[in-house]
């Protein structure tokens, strides 16, 4: 029983230091709440220009490898919905750890008595950048009223469930990123390069083929980010890839733990 | 006007500053080889036009798309990613993080314009920035090289269209980056810029290939000359009437941005406070 005492308190422990990191993040954005706006805005111009491929790709085509415009928009959707949570809660963090690591304040970080890894990953969150998410879930409305259906509860729940691995995956490459920058010091645009790649995730992974499909499913696996849930939401998911989607998110966590705990290990200070 | 330590030097003390410039080149040029791992991976998150082309080549493998096969799609986008490199410029980032850490007085103590100074040291990354544009540009001309040159681009125009390109690209950034000085941080307007860019200038899609008002409009709007103009040159797709009128069409905005670039320091440097230092 004394065992299951002090777990609980660790987690309540854990929960009050994310708390107490939601609420500095909160202050921070309130400062910037015309940026909530002008964010919104931009992220618009942004998304359209990522559609224009699209735009006029359909006006020559029907379809793209089995794909329809509406199906395409959905994937286009999820993506704008993975992109916001990466570029809200993922990569304000990451490249505190990256500057962290080059200037040396990382050390007061590994010092403290939590999880490293949970410290690093809550270190700074942008929460107004969030608001792309409004677009990405119109898309996804937008595109169902294209192909003129309304999905099923469990297609949803499957689709949901799916979304929560893509996120899981992000948040394993991410994880990997940032030991990687525990060992190459100099690397301030590694995280930049990194969400610059995530662009692949853009258009159904079925447009890939031979080595480039492996590598978009397995090592970079943006298949699972966003082709994954869109299948789901259409409720024409293979059971292989369902599969595939939740158990290598679930071992890319694990690995990126223990990829992480090895760097931090090998990590020498930059500073002194 | 009140008399202000922060001031844009007069012409005749220009003048003699132009034989700074062989210096300044070298510094530039000094600067980038000091960054070089920098320069070449923020070349690599230049992903766009590859996802784009991701796109194009399933589009186009039942057939050409809008005067495009499969190939030409291919050597289009390598050629844009190629030009982009060695066109690209950062001065938005200088003049919007000069102005806001007050590194901007050391320059305007100088005896020679800003915009000068900046344009030199942009100049001298050139070298390193070509250097990254070798990779897509040899791909697009030994492995893919599609047969689909159609009209023979005289070389003077090549250059002159290349030329271009840089100049609009540098007078345009250096435009955006001097509103740092009316509006504290350039970033908003650069985005913005960035967006309409990606969508007009040929950059995700050609422009040629937009329907009839939308292409027409991107044929007269600054962005195409930018970039897209100068990858179509270089792969032969422009009648020799449309690439004489885009060539005039691309320096008279090279004019008019330089002007207003002029002229937004001018009226920016009398408001700037030079915070920091």
């Amino acid at each position: 029983m004394m065992v299951d005492k002090r777990q609980t308190s660790a987690t309540d422990r854990y929960w009050r230091i994310f708390v107490a990191r939601c609420r500095l993040s909160l202050t921070l954005a309130a400062q910037y709440r015309w940026d909530f706006l002008a964010d919104g805005a931009l992220s618009f111009l942004g998304l359209i220009a990522g559609l224009l491929p699209l735009f006029v790709a359909f006006e020559h085509r029907t379809s793209v490898r089995g794909w329809s415009y509406g199906e395409v928009l959905l994937v286009v959707g999820f993506f704008t919905i993975l992109k916001a949570i990466f570029s809200a809660i993922l990569l304000p963090s990451l490249t505190e750890l990256a500057a962290g690591v080059r200037s040396g304040t990382l050390d007061f970080l590994l010092t403290k008595p939590a999880d490293a890894q949970f410290l690093v990953s809550i270190a700074r969150f942008e929460f107004w950048r969030l608001s792309s998410l409004l677009w990405g879930i119109s898309l996804c409305g937008y595109a169902f009223f294209r192909i003129g259906r309304v999905p099923g509860g469990v297609d949803i729940l499957l689709a949901l469930l799916l979304l929560v691995c893509g996120a899981a995956v992000l948040y394993s490459i991410c994880i990997f990123v940032a030991s990687l920058a525990f060992v190459i010091v100099k690397m301030d645009s590694l995280p930049f390069i990194f969400s610059s790649f995530l662009d692949f995730a853009r258009w159904p992974a079925s447009i890939f083929r031979g080595v480039v499909h492996l590598i978009f499913t397995v090592v970079f696996p943006v298949a699972i980010l966003t082709t994954y849930p869109a299948e789901a939401a259409l409720g024409r998911i293979s059971l292989s890839s369902l599969a595939w989607g939740i158990a290598w998110s679930g071992a890319l966590l694990l690995l990126s733990r223990l990829a992480f705990r090895v760097a931090v290990r090998r990590y020498t200070s930059a500073s002194s | 006007m009140p008399p202000s330590s922060a001031r844009i030097p007069a012409r005749s003390e220009r003048l003699s500053a132009w034989r700074a410039l062989p210096t300044l080149l070298r510094i530039g040029f000094a600067e980038s080889i000091a960054y070089r791992g920098e320069v070449i991976l923020w070349m690599l998150t230049m992903t766009m036009p590859l996802v784009s082309l991701a796109l194009w080549s399933v589009v186009a493998a039942d057939g050409p798309v809008g005067g495009y096969s499969q190939t030409q799609f291919a050597d289009y986008f390598l050629v844009i990613l190629a030009v982009r490199m060695g066109t690209g410029t950062w001065v938005t980032w200088s003049i919007s993080s000069e102005v806001r850490e007050g590194h901007l007085s050391m320059r305007l103590l100088r005896p020679l314009h800003p915009l000068a100074s900046y344009a030199v040291e942009m100049l001298g990354a050139i070298p390193l920035r070509i250097l990254c544009a070798v990779p897509p540009a040899a791909v697009a001309l030994f492995v893919v090289a599609s047969d689909g040159v159609r009209y023979a681009t005289p070389c003077i125009a090549l250059v002159l269209a290349l030329i271009g390109v840089w100049c609009l690209t540098f007078t345009i950034s250096a435009a955006i980056g001097a509103l740092a000085l009316f509006m504290g941080s350039a970033i908003g307007p650069f985005m913005v810029w960035q967006g309409l860019f990606a969508i007009f200038s040929g950059y995700l899609v050609p422009t040629k290939l937009f329907p009839g008002w939308l292409s027409t409009l991107a044929d007269w709007l600054p962005f195409r000359y930018a970039l897209g103009f100068a990858a179509e040159a270089v792969l032969g797709r422009l009648a020799p009437g449309e690439l004489w009128r885009g060539l005039l069409l691309q320096w008279g905005y090279v004019v008019v941005m330089t002007i207003l670039t002029l002229f937004l320091f001018r009226r920016g440097v009398r408001r700037y406070e030079a915070y920091g230092s």
